[in-house]
């Protein structure tokens, strides 16, 4: 027994020893920086961000923390705020987030994000709508997009020679093609919530009232029977696949045909190797919903300063071309025109392949507001079910 | 609570001696309530709350309105794969404490793997493996086996089931294993010099001088599998029905309704109740 | 006659031997081919059954040897001791303060102490997330949050089920007579624990201290919850690429499997110098 103590003893020195080697770095301003979202937000933080925002600003280190993937992941960044606003601690943790549409609704209900954006040099490139609303939520000088997502169908043209075209049309095709389409239903990650909140959109034609002017009607939810029994009729020709990335996983081992995909994930399946390069996307009619992800600093931020320098570097148009859309294949934040100079022609043209900056304009919708949108997904599970 | 009404016992039995298993179980009891005591009450309360804020069943109706089918569901789930790793895992530990071998030990080192793998893994491991052009679909039909237009489908009770078995009879093992090399060698052997068969052996020798650790072992998966997300959730995932912790995680995720989570909660609490009363049973029966 | 049956029986128990052992290589070894086959895919799409290319590069930039922009992954190198740090201490706190408990219920007869065993299932048997959230507030206001002492006792919390349940269980198969024989003999409590029952109990408390280990190594919940932004897992780097990067994430997942298998080694060569005589 003495032996066994005191090779564990030796154990949890060794690894002590190895792990405050690795701490002891020169003393500088540790930017806490969360990230929801894919991994490679991760990979961008630390291996993008970072070098070069230190290069520019050689006193401050960034420190990235990943924090899943969805609706989840911003949703861990929120506790960790809300328990620091709980406690009377005058510094907060975290400096600067990356979060989604939601979460915006959450944190402004509570009051936890200190009013930045006017104050960036680069607030003037934003002209998107999103920078003004999240779900409906008045979020104005909250939050600074750093790139926008689009839904759109991914689909094999070996196999699917005429994508349909609108959701009608989708309606047939699966009927003709059993099990060859596939999402994720609602709770297997957004991909397949858009393609819900799409779905409602295209049967009731009323974008406008749900997702922009409002207001929230509870006689407007209960005329969705209908819309709902029709989808559950269409389900029963389609194969459901687990989670966003079941969907991907799904089109890579192809056990479908088409299915709705996060355009920047699809365009990262592509470039890990496990997508077929010929694979294409269609936004169909009437559309279907993006959203953007945002940078938001809270209130109480250690270090709001330096936060706010890095919100400006990421938001600037040599940052967003070179490495929001020329690396990581995403829609950039800040306004397209202002990044024109800084992006190669071969590039613009493989994003904006398929789905055209004026599709984009057309039918990337919104997601609804966020009462709605609580509805659709509550309808969803009490008629689909 | 507890500990006071033990206490008090305790000093109407014995007068004042101070029994020595109060020193000894202080330091992990006191944990426990000091840490877990205040979330976990906090979590039943909040079950008990509705949106407006006041006292009302609504979680609960709501709970059952919305995921009967998935309780019910969970509840095969657990049931079923409890049961079934139980019965693999005593096999495997009678044949590896009777038959020295050397395969038998090598067998013992390889079914200790999956216990290292975390269900996350396993569960993205038998996404990639079960899945209709998964791997094992694959492999089956380039020996001819099944045609991959036609593939075998395995994302549903079946599959599921497999991904548990395979994860959870290998820590089966291990305790069940743990508990038989306790059993002397002269026990087994009076046995077998008895004319004991393997099934008698197993049944009247092995399995009752060794039920501590099997009803432990049993009662360990079956929480563990009640509990579990990622495995459900990248086999199944939304379809219908599904577990009750991919509910829980849709709840909170998408609504931030900790409300009809924690219902949800309570729900899995209870499956996990029902066998702790069993298990209270059985061991009352042995006492006597 | 005799000896020809008794070979023919050999024969029989050998062909099931080798068949079980076949069958057992398919089943491990099967799923966990994927895991393999997909750390080192570089490109890999239907309908090609096999990845079409192969590579290293997920293997590089996990172990920091490559910092490679193209690919989502980065080093997961401190984290990996981290981890292990946290796990060493978790166990010896744990097993420190379980094996007493364990032989307590075991040995006496306790009011209510199938509850307090149930006590310890708890945090298994309710869902976690709730009730970290939970936690996070406590541990905030005193100042836990985000550390590594708030992280390891979560771990205790979630762990502390396997030690105290099967040490508890271990302790109870141990005959009573052998305790009673060595008291009988004058040896007090203290000394007939650690001269019989524990050397009797070590291969129980070995998976005890096994699985409290594992929990440790693999938990995740709690230490998102508690451990954020300051303390990061291997589990947390893990969840990160799980699914969204099956390349990484299997290279996670295999370079994972090495701490456990190493401490199992250790404890087992351990426990059986010191103890070969009390088992034999």
């Amino acid at each position: 027994m003495k032996r066994a103590i005191f090779i564990l003893l030796a154990l949890v020195l060794i690894s002590a020893g190895v792990f405050a080697g690795g701490q002891g770095e020169a003393k500088k301003v540790k930017l806490i920086y969360m990230t929801a979202g894919d991994v490679n937000m991760l990979a961008l933080g630390q291996n993008v961000f970072g070098p070069e925002f230190e290069k520019k600003y050689p006193n401050i280190s960034l420190v990235t923390i990943h924090t899943g993937p969805g609706n989840a992941g911003s949703q861990r960044i929120y506790e960790k705020i809300l328990a620091e606003s709980k406690s009377n601690k005058e510094e907060w943790d975290v400096d600067v987030a990356m979060v989604h549409q939601i979460f915006m609704k959450w944190a402004m209900e509570k009051d936890l994000l200190l009013k930045f954006a006017k104050d960036l040099d680069t607030w003037k490139y934003v002209t998107s709508p999103f920078a003004k609303k999240a779900l409906g939520v008045d979020i104005e000088g909250y939050a600074m997009p750093m790139f926008h997502s689009q839904t759109a169908l991914a689909y094999n043209p070996k196999y699917v020679k005429n994508p349909p075209k609108s959701y009608k049309e989708l309606e047939e095709w699966v009927k003709k093609n059993p099990g060859k389409f596939g999402y994720n239903g609602i709770k297997g990650g957004m991909s397949g919530v858009s393609f819900t909140v799409g779905w409602v959109y295209a049967k009731t034609g009323k974008y406008q009232k749900y997702a922009v002017t409002g207001p929230f009607e509870q006689s407007e939810v209960n005329s969705w029977e209908g819309v709902f029994k029709d989808l559950k009729e269409f389900n029963k020709y389609v194969t459901f696949t687990a989670g966003n990335v079941g969907t991907l996983d799904a089109l890579n081992r192809g056990e479908i045909w088409m299915g709705p995909v996060w355009v920047d994930m699809f365009f990262t399946f592509m470039n890990e190797g496990k997508m077929d390069p010929n694979t294409k996307l269609i936004l169909p009619e009437p559309g279907m919903p993006g959203q953007p992800m945002y940078f938001v600093i809270p209130k109480k931020a250690a270090h709001a300063d330096a936060a706010k320098k890095f919100v400006e570097f990421a938001t600037s148009p040599e940052i967003q071309a070179k490495d929001i859309v020329e690396r990581f294949n995403w829609y950039p934040g800040i306004d397209g025109s202002y990044l024109k100079d800084y992006i190669p022609k071969e590039v613009y043209n493989k994003i904006y392949r398929d789905v055209t900056p004026k599709d984009l304009a057309k039918k990337g919708l919104a997601f609804p507001l966020a009462d709605y949108f609580s509805a659709i997904l509550e309808s969803y599970e009490k008629w689909v079910k | 609570m507890g500990k006071i009404v033990m206490s008090d016992n305790v000093q109407k039995r014995r007068g004042f001696i101070f029994p020595p298993y109060i020193l000894l179980l202080f330091p992990a009891v006191s944990f426990m309530l000091l840490v877990y005591a205040y979330p976990f009450v906090s979590s039943v309360l909040k079950s008990f709350i509705n949106k407006e804020g006041a006292l009302s069943l609504d979680n609960y109706f709501k709970a059952w309105d919305l995921y009967l089918k998935d309780i019910l569901f969970t509840f095969s789930i657990t049931v079923f794969n409890t049961i079934a790793s139980g019965i693999v895992a005593i096999l495997l530990a009678v044949y590896f404490r009777l038959h020295e071998s050397p395969i038998s030990r090598f067998l013992l080192n390889l079914y200790r793997l999956p216990i290292f793998i975390p269900f996350v893994v396993v569960a993205q491991m038998m996404n990639s493996f079960l899945a209709p052009h998964g791997l094992l679909n694959v492999a089956l039909a380039q020996l001819r086996l099944i045609d991959l237009n036609n593939p075998l489908q395995l994302f549903n009770f079946i599959g599921l089931s497999f991904g548990f078995i395979w994860k959870l009879a290998p820590f089966t093992i291990l305790i069940i294993y743990g508990g038989f090399q306790m059993i002397d060698n002269s026990y087994i052997e009076a046995g077998r010099s008895a004319g004991a068969k393997w099934f008698k052996l197993i049944t009247r020798i092995l399995i009752p001088m060794n039920k501590p650790s099997i009803m432990v072992a049993l009662v360990l998966i079956y929480s563990q599998i009640v509990g579990t997300f990622t495995l459900p959730y990248m086999l199944i995932g939304g379809k219908i029905p599904t577990t009750i912790t991919v509910d829980i995680a849709h709840r909170v995720n998408y609504f931030r309704d900790f409300g009809v989570a924690n219902a949800l909660g309570v729900f899995s609490y209870i499956l996990v109740f029902v066998t702790a009363i069993y298990y209270l049973k059985t061991k009352v029966k042995e006492v006597k | 006659m005799r000896s020809i049956l008794i070979n023919r029986k050999r024969i029989l128990i050998l062909t099931l031997e080798i068949l079980l052992l076949l069958f057992s290589l398919l089943l491990i070894f099967g799923p966990m081919t994927s895991l393999v086959l997909w750390s080192i895919a570089d490109k890999w799409f239907w309908p090609n059954p096999v990845p079409q290319s192969i590579g290293l590069d997920y293997w590089k930039q996990a172990l920091g040897i490559q910092k490679s922009l193209a690919i989502g992954a980065v080093s997961i190198v401190p984290a990996f001791f981290l981890s292990l740090m946290i796990a060493v201490i978790t166990v010896v706190i744990a097993m420190a303060i379980a094996i007493p408990a364990g032989y307590a219920l075991a040995k006496y007869k306790i009011p209510f102490g199938t509850f307090i065993l149930f006590l310890f299932l708890m945090p298994n048997a309710f869902p976690q997330q709730p009730i970290f959230v939970n936690l996070l507030d406590t541990f905030t206001k005193i100042g836990l949050a985000g550390t590594v002492p708030g992280v390891i006792i979560v771990h205790i919390l979630v762990g502390l089920v396997f030690g105290v349940w099967i040490t508890s269980a271990t302790f109870k198969s141990i005959p009573v007579q052998l305790e009673e024989a060595a008291r009988s003999v004058g040896a007090n409590s203290l000394k007939t624990f650690f001269r019989i029952s524990l050397p009797l109990a070590a291969p129980g408390l070995l998976a005890s201290s096994v699985f409290v280990f594992i929990t440790s190594l693999d938990e995740f919940t709690g230490t998102f919850f508690i451990g954020l932004p300051f303390v990061i897992t291997l589990p947390m780097t893990l969840y990160s690429s799980s699914g969204y990067n099956m390349q990484f994430a299997s290279v996670i997942a295999i370079i994972l499997l090495i701490p456990s298998i190493l401490f199992m080694t250790l404890i087992q060569r351990v426990l059986k110098a010191e103890y070969v005589g009390g088992m034999g």
